[in-house]
């Protein structure tokens, strides 16, 4: 791949679900693949995500209700299963940014006291 | 709580997700294309595109797998294995299964009865919002007989609303039996008169209308009612339109502004209409003069102690404030006593109700030791399949997890067994009145006792399920796979073990034997208990003349002498009179009287004896005994000299040496010198002394002050209660009494037409209750021992079967086997009887206030259990001593 010189970010535990609830936030419905292009081209190609990662985790996230999936056509006529974000899902995205944030302001203290 | 709704949800979310395999490799597969077209849009050959696609997104088996195991309910297939396996097992064992639930059944549903009863009389708040902040007071004058109940004088609350700062609000009420008309027919129901702050301090809003404003209080303004809501559904259909119309109480009209909700209830939970309680000035004025109940709602911040130290302290200033009683108030040792309202309303059934639910769990607890043993017994069966389990590998958790499964499988069915027995028992003791029991209209067999019920099952399963793993657990697996050629004797921790359970159960179950024998004796002697009347042979039947009707005395009198003249004439009518205050009944009046010459000592108090009300004939018909003197008869009309019947009490404290018969009670009237007699002072010449006449109670907690009698053609009673004597039974004469009552005035209700025995037996339900269960109790306790005894004395002779098979060989008689299995059932058992009766002594305290009569250490009964206890052990160790004095010791060595 081109990128190959890109250093892959190993993606934290449950920071894939923060990563693809705001995402949905952001942009509205998603099908898969388009939720997989957006975050690599957000992190630069850092994030990349194969389907045994992404699809487990979209399921862990409609099973616990916080997003819907329902099969639709993209553009180019093709079947796609859409993701949206759920009220719960939107309630949860709050506090997890929340403390997303917080430990993001910890960490960063942190590491500039230390330098 | 948060987390487990969490865990509730994505346990729901998972349950309804379902796709299907083919979908979700549907969804790759769209992956797969979306990714080559992207690629084929810049510039890739079609199958370059896809190639590239298929390397980035990884492969589509891979994927499927992991959402395969995300598609899962975590543990949720292992669960499903679990039951079926625990299903299996108990099927397997079908014996074990058995025993195990219906011991567990009868034990839960024991307690799931009593619970109902516990929970709705003692655990749950009154229903009105923060019940724990509302307090009653009582004055008590235990110096002048006076030493229970809650009364309090309107001037007392007048004093109160002006001079405390406890208090959020503050009300007066006073409960009276009056006629309603209900469909046309009129029939007696409690009514209470309340201030209008009753609601406020209730703080429960009406279901339809509005409550009582302070105008509605205005003398000569009360004339409006609030309905309950079971008088409002059944007399006028739960119409809305109800407001505004007229309900007639007493025979004066009443305006309907209001309906109080379902639940509404406070002090009294019988109480179908309110009426605003109106106070005359003279009687805000009058101190002492304790005719009304009084509630107050304590303020957020101030505890019951302050308002008991407020109230203290106006009582003291009272003292002072009028001089004149207070030497006499002194004397009596007069206080007031603030409890919590609910806590008034149980605390006489509250020792008895405990005691009781001690004696389930105690029941309870049997039951559990007994089916520990047999979870014992069956684990020693058991070992060897999982120390095989565990020495392939079998994790301690996943174990653990099968066991409990299985365990919890069949303790949560006898929980719901339970549930079944229970509300066939809890139907039991409605028949057996408790709803006689205070509050006990509320008692029902509700969620609360359900969760209770399933909790104690589910905790007892997890803790059943452990134990075969405790059992197995010092065992190291190799043993047990060596153990198989010789497994002669048990192991001695466990037989240890099991015989200290047993010891347990005999322990409990002669605590229990001898708590139900003491309050078997003590029933058996408060029936003993001289009434002073006989109440067989009794017919009652109680009327109240509606002062609108009957306006004059002469109007009341006319109707009592037309009533008892009917009532005499019927056949088989040996005696019949009238009284304002039958025994065991609901109308207590206790007033002061003194006597003509009698000195007080220093410190003596005055007395308030009980004032009884009754008509020439009465005391006849109760069976009363006079002492001396006469009856009252037709002589004793309002224009006689005023006369009086005395009782013995009285009688010996007024005149201890002399005949009482021709002097003279008079009531203190002077407000400035109780003890003077002054020309329009009221004297009564005693003309009987009869054997004291139980009134509130047949256990008395107090000393009486006795009582005095008048006539009542001397003084009128609106509210009176006929005592018919016939030879007959005298329910078989109900209908004739109410028809001749009523035969004078038609519109009268006739209430409460039952035999005088029902009087007492209502008096003394909550003990007969409480013998009733305990027996019950220990019934089932003895049961459980039994089998608990057989059955460790069974597993002991079927595991050292070859032991005694040798002993019989080498010439042991069979009887000498016997003995020996008898005489191990008799140790345990005796050690279970010597523990049992040291716990007896630390139960002494609990116990004593139960009892009446009767010691807690009182030789007979507990010779008696022991006796019971012995010889039902000894049937218990019969069957299997029997059984092994039986081998055929050639059989089984040759085996």
């Amino acid at each position: 791949m081109s990128n190959g010189e890109t250093r892959k970010v190993e993606i934290l535990q449950g920071t894939l679900d923060l990563m693809v609830l705001q995402t949905l936030t952001t942009l509205g419905p998603l099908h898969g693949y388009a939720l997989a292009a957006r975050l690599e081209q957000v992190s630069a190609g850092a994030v990349q995500l194969n389907m045994g990662t992404l699809y487990p985790a979209l399921m862990r996230l409609e099973q616990r209700g916080l997003i819907h999936g329902k099969w639709g056509v993209t553009d180019k006529n093709r079947r796609a299963r859409y993701y949206a974000i759920s009220a719960a899902g939107r309630r949860q995205l709050a506090t997890e940014k929340a403390d997303w944030e917080r430990t993001v302001t910890i960490m960063q203290a942190l590491m500039h006291e230390s330098s | 709580m948060a987390a487990i709704r969490e865990w509730i949800s994505r346990l729901w979310g998972t349950l309804r997700f379902k796709r299907s395999d083919a979908d979700l490799q549907d969804e790759l597969q769209s992956h797969i294309e979306l990714a080559a077209e992207v690629a084929q849009r810049r510039g890739s050959s079609p199958a370059d595109a896809r190639r590239a696609a298929r390397l980035q997104a990884g492969g589509i088996a891979q994927a499927m797998e992991a959402l395969r195991d995300q598609r899962k309910i975590p543990g949720a297939e292992e669960l499903v294995l679990d039951i079926r396996w625990g299903c299996r097992m108990l099927r397997k064992a079908p014996a074990f299964t058995f025993a195990v639930g219906t011991t567990l059944a009868v034990c839960l549903g024991a307690n799931a009865a009593l619970f109902a009863v516990v929970d709705h009389v003692l655990l749950r708040p009154l229903p009105v919002p923060a019940a724990d902040r509302i307090v009653i007071t009582g004055n008590r004058y235990p110096k002048a007989g006076v030493d229970s109940g809650y009364s309090t004088s309107a001037a007392d609350y007048v004093d109160r609303l002006r001079e405390t700062d406890v208090f959020e609000e503050q009300a007066l009420f006073k409960i009276q039996n009056q006629a309603v008309d209900k469909s046309g027919v009129p029939v007696r129901i409690p009514v209470m008169g309340v201030t209008p702050s009753f609601f406020r301090l209730a703080q429960v809003a009406p279901q339809v209308g509005r409550t009582f404003v302070d105008d509605d209080a205005e003398p000569g303004r009360e004339t409006k009612a609030i309905l309950s809501f079971a008088l409002w559904s059944s007399q006028f259909g739960g119409d809305s339109s109800v407001i505004g119309r007229d309900l007639r109480v007493d025979g004066r009209p009443y305006t309907i502004v209001g309906v109080m909700p379902k639940e509404f209830a406070l002090v009294a939970d019988d109480v179908l209409v309110w009426t605003p309680l109106a106070l005359t000035a003279a009687e805000k004025g009058t101190h002492y003069n304790d005719n009304w109940g009084y509630l107050a709602r304590l303020n957020r911040a101030a505890t019951i102690e302050q308002a008991q130290a407020e109230i203290d302290a106006i009582n003291r200033a009272n003292l002072d404030r009028f001089p004149q009683f207070r030497q006499v108030i002194l004397d009596a040792g007069f206080h007031t006593v603030v409890d919590g309202l609910q806590d008034s309303l149980v605390r006489d059934v509250k020792p008895a109700l405990r005691l009781l639910w001690g004696g389930g769990l105690f029941v309870l607890l049997i039951g559990c030791l007994n089916v520990a043993n047999l979870v014992i017994a069956r684990s020693r069966t058991r070992a060897k399949e999982l120390a095989t389990r565990i020495a392939l590998g079998a994790g301690r958790r996943r174990l653990f997890a099968q066991l409990t499964t299985e365990s919890i499988i069949l303790t949560l069915s006898a929980a719901v067994g339970g549930l079944a027995i229970g509300w066939v028992a809890l139907r039991a003791l409605v028949a057996l009145d408790v709803g006689d029991l205070p509050r006990g209209s509320e008692i029902a067999f509700d969620a609360t006792t359900i969760a209770f019920t399933l909790g104690v099952g589910v905790i007892a399963g997890i803790a059943f399920g452990v134990v075969p793993l405790v059992a197995t657990r010092m065992a190291v697996p190799i043993n047990f796979l060596h153990d198989e050629g010789r497994q002669t004797t048990t192991g001695p921790g466990a037989r240890r073990l099991r015989r200290a359970l047993v010891v347990a159960q005999v322990a409990f179950a002669l605590v229990l034997l001898v708590g139900a024998g003491l309050l078997f004796v003590s029933f058996k002697r408060v029936l003993l208990i001289d009434p002073g009347f006989r109440s067989d042979g009794v017919l009652t039947a109680s009327v109240s003349l509606p002062s609108v009707r009957y306006r004059a005395p002469a109007d009341a009198r006319r109707f009592t002498d037309e009533a008892l003249a009917r009532l005499r004439a019927l056949p088989t009518v040996a005696a019949a009179g009238a009284t304002d205050t039958i025994p065991f009944g609901t109308n207590h009046t206790n007033s002061l009287m003194m006597a003509e010459g009698f000195q007080l000592g220093p410190g003596e108090s005055i007395v308030s004896p009980a004032r009884v009300v009754v008509s020439p004939g009465y005391l006849e018909a109760m069976g009363a005994r006079l002492l001396a003197g006469r009856m009252f008869d037709g002589r004793d009309v309002e224009t006689a000299p005023n006369v009086a019947i005395i009782d013995q009490t009285l009688a010996e404290r007024f005149w201890p040496r002399t005949n009482p018969i021709g002097r003279r009670l008079y009531r203190p009237d002077d407000p400035n010198d109780l003890l003077a007699v002054t020309p329009t002072t009221m004297r009564f010449t005693v003309v009987g002394v009869i054997a004291p006449i139980k009134l509130q109670s047949l256990v008395e907690t107090q000393l009486s002050a006795g009582a005095y009698y008048f006539p009542l053609a001397q003084q009128p009673e609106r509210s009176l209660t006929f005592a018919i004597r016939t030879d007959m039974d005298p329910t078989t004469m109900s209908s004739a009494g109410r028809t001749a009552i009523q035969s004078v005035d038609r519109e009268l209700p006739v209430f409460d037409v039952q035999p005088m025995e029902r009087w007492t037996t209502k008096s003394i339900a909550s003990r007969r209750l409480a013998m009733l269960l305990s027996l019950a109790f220990s019934a089932i306790a003895l049961f459980l021992a039994a089998v608990g005894i057989y059955g460790m004395l069974a597993y002991l002779v079927a595991y050292r079967r070859k032991e005694m098979a040798i002993r019989l060989a080498l010439g042991a008689t069979g009887s000498a086997v016997f003995a020996l299995v008898v005489q191990e059932g008799l140790v345990v058992t005796g050690i279970g009887v010597g523990l049992g009766t040291a716990g007896i002594g630390a139960l002494r305290r609990l116990l004593q206030n139960q009892l009446f009569g009767v010691a807690t250490a009182d030789p007979i009964v507990l010779l008696a259990v022991t006796a019971l206890l012995g010889s039902v052990a000894i049937t218990a160790c019969a069957v299997p001593a029997w059984q092994a004095s039986r081998i055929d010791p050639v059989g089984m060595l040759t085996d």
